[in-house]
């Protein structure tokens, strides 16, 4: 899954990004309104977490404009706007959840992986195919009860597979919503993470199947 | 109830009114006995003339007259007792009618406490109605602009907790998300940890210097000044920013044009040098923080006009928005939100604080590629 934090502060956002990487989300990190706007604009993200002080652009202006343009990404709000008003103007203004500084990351992990949820085909938070079991809040991977080391990639993609369950997803799609914005396109990464993923828990491809070797699916 | 102006109204009417009717029995009473003691004479005749009627008095023979005296003191007698007892309906009817007139009086200050006592804190600045142009109506009048001097100071106080407490959760959330996700992560390397505490340690200093700033702020009434040399306090500060300005690469200048007339000339001026002081310190760190990152120019000028002292903090730097001009003084606001590591938006509020508590002004230009900073203080 991919995520966009639209945050100024860097001591802030770099840390986050890194701590949200290892529980294998892909992040792109922007530290102004106005770019951040730009980059929701063109990328498509899973969840976005935005901060309202922004320079250039308030937070507030960033979650509407997305709006008014019908892009429907669910957008948290993370800031230290604590009044009931604040939160009316961010609820109005197109947020999906609002959750202020200082926060535990724990409760952040949570709330992202409930919109996602919410926002997606699939509403299960854990998945059970074949023996193999994805538990989402926690992020931990087991195949017949035997713990599953899986690198934050090959995670990524067969939880987004076991997101959309039942439906055909595309190489783009995976590099879309898997990696973050400086990944080159033309990249054979998807393939490569694919096979691993499979040695390591799928090697009859019993579970992740290949669809006309374009893309993948996980019925 | 013996301390209410209402009931010393009514003792003082009453006291009045008593005195003024002790004061008529008396004459009353003066008078009848002067008319009684006269010999009683009694009416003979009465003749009308073209001049008018006359009437005829014979003196009475001593029987008849001691009968009459008799009879006369002892009418006397009954009107003063009568005179006397008198005094008690009138001394109990001016109480009531003192009373009630007093209470008439005092109405509208009765209304008024009452009004005031359910005025609470929230409904602070609403005015109260002035129902009259007398006293109470001024009374009225001078509480309304009071309420809403209170509700001003009230609602600035309140506004800047807020932002303050806005301020300190940044910080707050940088620390807690970097320990955090360290103390989760079992195979955090080495330099990650490091990271980890390098950050939440950027926090606390944050922190620190903003409660050093508010506590500053606060620090608004003890006002103790003295005739201090305004060049001797410039190059105090210029002192204590050198290193840093070194760090930047920052040059400072600092011109006090008088000195080339008079070799001895020195500006004196009441401040208190503390305050005065950080003024001036946070004008030109401020002004080394924004000045041109490539051959930053720190300028002060001290001058003196006919009129005023000016004290000119001019840096090279890229400036700020003219639209913002306004805004620059106001608490919390940055030049460049995502210069947010350079400071906190409080230095320059404090700034104009303490120059108007000196009786001067302070004004920002944006002239030739330079930002200038100018303190005007009158001549004393």
């Amino acid at each position: 899954m991919r995520l966009l934090i639209i945050e100024d502060e860097v001591e802030l956002a770099n840390p986050l990004k890194k701590a949200l990487e290892k529980r294998g989300y892909s992040v792109d990190v922007e530290t102004k309104g106005d770019s951040g706007l730009k980059l929701a604009l063109i990328e498509s993200y899973d969840c976005i977490i935005l901060d309202l002080n922004l320079p250039n652009l308030d937070g507030l202006e960033v979650s509407k404009t997305l709006r008014d343009k019908n892009i429907n990404t669910p957008i948290l709000m993370l800031t230290a706007r604590v009044l009931l008003e604040n939160k009316v103007d961010g609820f109005n203004n197109g947020a999906d959840d609002y959750l202020t500084k200082p926060f535990e990351f724990k409760e952040l992990l949570l709330r992202i992986e409930a919109l996602i949820r919410r926002s997606s085909l699939n509403k299960a938070s854990v998945f059970n195919v074949n023996n193999l079991v994805l538990d989402s809040t926690t992020g931990k991977v087991t195949l017949e009860n035997n713990n599953i080391n899986l690198n934050s990639k090959e995670y990524g993609i067969l939880y987004y597979l076991l997101r959309n369950k039942g439906k055909f997803v595309t190489t783009e799609e995976l590099l879309e919503h898997v990696w973050n914005r400086e990944i080159d396109i033309f990249t054979q990464t998807v393939k490569t993470n694919i096979k691993t993923l499979r040695q390591k828990l799928d090697p009859d491809k019993k579970i992740i199947k290949t669809v006309k070797s374009r893309g993948y699916i996980i019925e | 109830m013996f301390k209410t102006i209402r009931f010393k109204l009514t003792v003082i009417y009453s006291l009045v009114i008593l005195v003024f009717s002790l004061s008529l029995i008396l004459i009353f009473n003066i008078y009848f006995n002067n008319y009684f003691r006269n010999d009683p004479f009694i009416e003979v005749n009465t003749f009308q003339t073209p001049l008018g009627r006359f009437r005829q008095f014979n003196n009475l023979n001593s029987d008849e007259a001691n009968l009459i005296r008799n009879y006369r003191l002892n009418d006397l007698r009954n009107i003063q007792t009568l005179s006397l007892i008198s005094v008690i309906p009138i001394t109990v009817l001016s109480l009531l009618i003192g009373y009630y007139i007093s209470g008439v009086f005092l109405k509208p200050i009765d209304d008024l406490r009452f009004k005031i006592e359910k005025l609470k804190v929230e409904r602070l600045g609403e005015r109260l109605e002035k129902v009259s142009d007398d006293e109470v109506g001024k009374l009225i009048d001078s509480f309304n602009d009071m309420s809403v001097r209170l509700k001003d100071a009230f609602n600035s106080q309140s506004r800047f907790v807020q932002d303050a407490s806005h301020e300190l959760k940044t910080p707050l959330a940088i620390i807690q998300l970097n320990l955090d996700t360290i103390l989760d992560d079992k195979n955090a390397t080495k330099i990650e940890l490091r990271d980890a505490i390098t950050n939440s340690l950027k926090a606390i200093k944050r922190i620190n210097k903003l409660t050093e700033d508010l506590l500053e702020l606060s620090i608004a009434n003890s006002f103790k000044r003295e005739e201090v040399s305004l060049s001797k306090l410039i190059l105090e500060q210029l002192d204590i920013l050198k290193p840093e300005a070194k760090r930047n690469n920052v040059k400072l200048i600092f011109n006090n044009d008088k000195k080339n007339s008079k070799k001895d000339y020195d500006t004196k001026y009441l401040v208190n040098q503390y305050k005065f002081g950080r003024a001036i310190f946070n004008l030109i760190e401020n002004g080394i923080k924004y000045s041109n990152e490539d051959n930053g120019e720190v300028t002060i000028n001290l001058k003196e006009t006919n009129n005023n002292i000016l004290i000119e903090v001019i840096d090279n730097g890229k400036g700020f928005d003219i639209n913002e001009k306004d805004m620059i003084f106001e608490r919390f606001y940055q030049i460049d939100k995502s210069r947010s590591n350079k400071g906190f938006g409080l230095g320059l509020s404090i700034v104009k604080k303490i120059i108007e508590e000196h009786n001067g002004a302070i004004e920002v230009l944006r002239e030739d590629n330079l930002t200038k900073f100018i303190i005007k203080l009158p001549v004393l």
